[in-house]
């Protein structure tokens, strides 16, 4: 390769990208631009960042896990690669109520709007490919029924008990900070943890409570949110996650979520890693 | 209700839903998309989440301040929310010079494009509707900008900076003292701005619904020194704990569950704090 030239160079680089976004953004891209201009780096950053991760090189996580895990990062930041590795996912093998879910569980750490773009990607994936399905989920959720199951004669006190005990089974921790809250307001509380701390549960869904574990860790690590990030992450190995998958959940979110990422969630694994010592 | 099949659990999600879907964002096609492809998760979200709080509903909160909260929120992170949710505060009796200032505020915790975001959402709803006129702030009081310091020392100027500064936040913060005692004339012109503005002006919004404001971007931005002062600083101007625990619950929604938990643990501090101190 040395004997190329720079330009020949540029051209090499720029047809990788190209070449590798074909039939996801469907046009020669920015980052094939951005070869054909600087190749050197480009070609360093291919082949150093998310080009790392293939198909074809299998570690810890299957490469559809690693682009649903990308998939929350980008949708918390709003960026239009969340089509393309929803794309990419669907490649893999993903459904798209698998992905449905992913931003679903991104909604945790990263709030509506993380859903909300999600939810745009995937109807315009649906827009462009009308063959895809709906799928059952394997159990279903009754809202009205959890509604119904609430006792209609509790004091404050029992409702605060109650409340806290339902989110205190879902985190599988106590947290001080919550069980402050419930105090202050359970009315609150008794309907949220409807949503946020009884959806999912454990229960496998289209994704796996492990996949989900992951999602929700690595928008929490972008965010620099720590007491949640560990909480996760030991949740995630509670479930039969290694330390392991963790890290390369937290490396395969460098491209999309910086180094920061990485470093953050090293800091989590060591944590826990000194704990168990 | 399990004999229902899937398409007629899709059809009643939607009955229950769209009659109340917001206002403000004429276009259903994506929540009609949503229900289609998960009923369950979206009947339950609709529920639990900003459905929990509603109009008919004011608890520590009244509906357009938890409207103008969630606006600053989402310009911060750059989402149409904002303009949807400018718009639904309108309709709970804000004027655009509030708006105005709600995303004026912002900028302090959020940077420049906080309030740009903001801007464009007011500008369209501007265009959008007729009946938007500007409300004439009060003249100023006895403000110290008019004041002249020519023959002032460095260290004098120093001095009345970081008062100044320090006397606008309620507490002295060492690294500020720093920075002013490096860089005066920096401070001098930012403090114009950053510290004090909002005092020296009859303004449109109440104090502590600045600090709201404040308060809920700095805690999405997990910067905990400045949410727990901004925190202590609404207690001070009047604000109760529980409708400082409104505003960040109100805050699922746009930013996450982080947003509550980050709250949580700033308030539990401070009333630990109050209880020490009592």
């Amino acid at each position: 390769m040395n004997s190329e030239s720079y330009e020949e160079k540029a051209t090499r680089v720029a047809e990788i990208f190209r070449k590798e976004r074909e039939g996801t953004t469907g046009y020669d891209n920015l980052l094939s631009f951005g070869a054909s201009i600087d190749p050197d780096y480009w070609e360093a950053y291919r082949y150093n960042g998310w080009g790392f991760f293939t198909p074809q090189n299998k570690r810890h996580l299957d490469h559809m896990t690693r682009e649903m895990i990308v998939c929350g990062v980008l949708s918390f930041r709003d960026r239009p690669g969340v089509y393309v590795h929803a794309k990419n996912a669907l490649k893999e093998g993903a459904t798209l109520n698998q992905l449905l879910e992913v931003f679903e569980v991104a909604l945790f750490p990263g709030g509506g709007p993380s859903r909300m773009v999600g939810l745009e990607t995937l109807k315009r994936i649906v827009d462009e490919d009308p063959s895809l399905v709906v799928e059952k989920r394997p159990w279903r959720f009754d809202a009205e029924e959890v509604a119904r199951n609430v006792p209609e004669k509790e004091t404050r006190e029992e409702k605060i008990k109650r409340v806290t005990e339902t989110i205190e089974k879902a985190n599988g921790y106590v947290d001080e900070a919550i069980s402050f809250g419930v105090e202050l307001d359970p009315d609150y509380f008794d309907i949220y943890s409807r949503m946020h701390w009884s959806f999912f549960e454990e229960k496998e869904g289209f994704l796996t409570p492990i996949q989900r574990e992951l999602i929700v860790m690595a928008v929490f690590a972008f965010r620099g949110f720590r007491e949640e990030l560990y909480f996760h992450s030991k949740k995630a190995l509670r479930l039969g996650a290694s330390m392991e998958q963790l890290l390369e959940c937290f490396q395969v979110c460098v491209p999309p979520g910086g180094i920061a990422l990485l470093h953050e969630g090293l800091r989590t694994l060591k944590k826990i890693h000194d704990e168990a010592e | 209700m399990n004999e229902e099949t899937l398409k007629e659990k899709v059809q009643r999600a939607k009955e229950k839903i769209l009659p109340v879907w917001d206002q403000a964002t004429p276009d259903t096609s994506l929540v009609n998309f949503a229900i289609e492809w998960d009923h369950e998760y979206e009947e339950l979200y609709r529920s639990s989440g900003w459905g929990f709080f509603s109009a008919d509903k004011p608890r520590h909160l009244d509906h357009k301040t938890r409207e103008m909260i969630v606006c600053a929120l989402l310009a911060f992170r750059d989402r149409p929310g904002a303009y949807q949710h400018a718009k639904n505060a309108l309709r709970q009796g804000a004027t655009i010079n509030e708006l105005m200032e709600v995303f004026s505020v912002a900028v302090f915790p959020g940077g420049g494009p906080t309030r740009v975001v903001g801007l464009e959402g007011l500008r369209k709803i501007v265009e959008e509707e007729d009946g938007h006129t500007p409300i004439e702030r009060a003249p100023k009081s006895d403000s110290e900008i008019e004041e002249d310091f020519s023959n002032e020392s460095r260290e004098e100027k120093v001095n009345r900076i970081t008062k100044k500064i320090h006397a606008d936040m309620g507490y002295e913060d060492e690294n500020i003292s720093f920075g002013v005692e490096l860089d005066p004339d920096f401070f001098e012109v930012y403090s114009k701005v950053y510290w004090g503005f909002f005092e020296q002006e009859r303004c449109h919004l109440d104090p502590i619904v600045r600090e709201m404001v404040l308060l809920v971007v700095m805690t999405f931005r997990g910067l905990r020194e400045e949410a727990y002062q901004h925190a202590k600083k609404a207690l001070r101007l009047g604000a109760t704990i529980n409708q400082l625990l409104e505003c960040h619950e109100v805050c699922i929604p746009p930013a996450g569950l982080g947003q509550l938990h980050e709250g949580l643990r700033t308030l539990r501090i401070i009333s630990e704090e109050m209880k020490n101190n009592s």
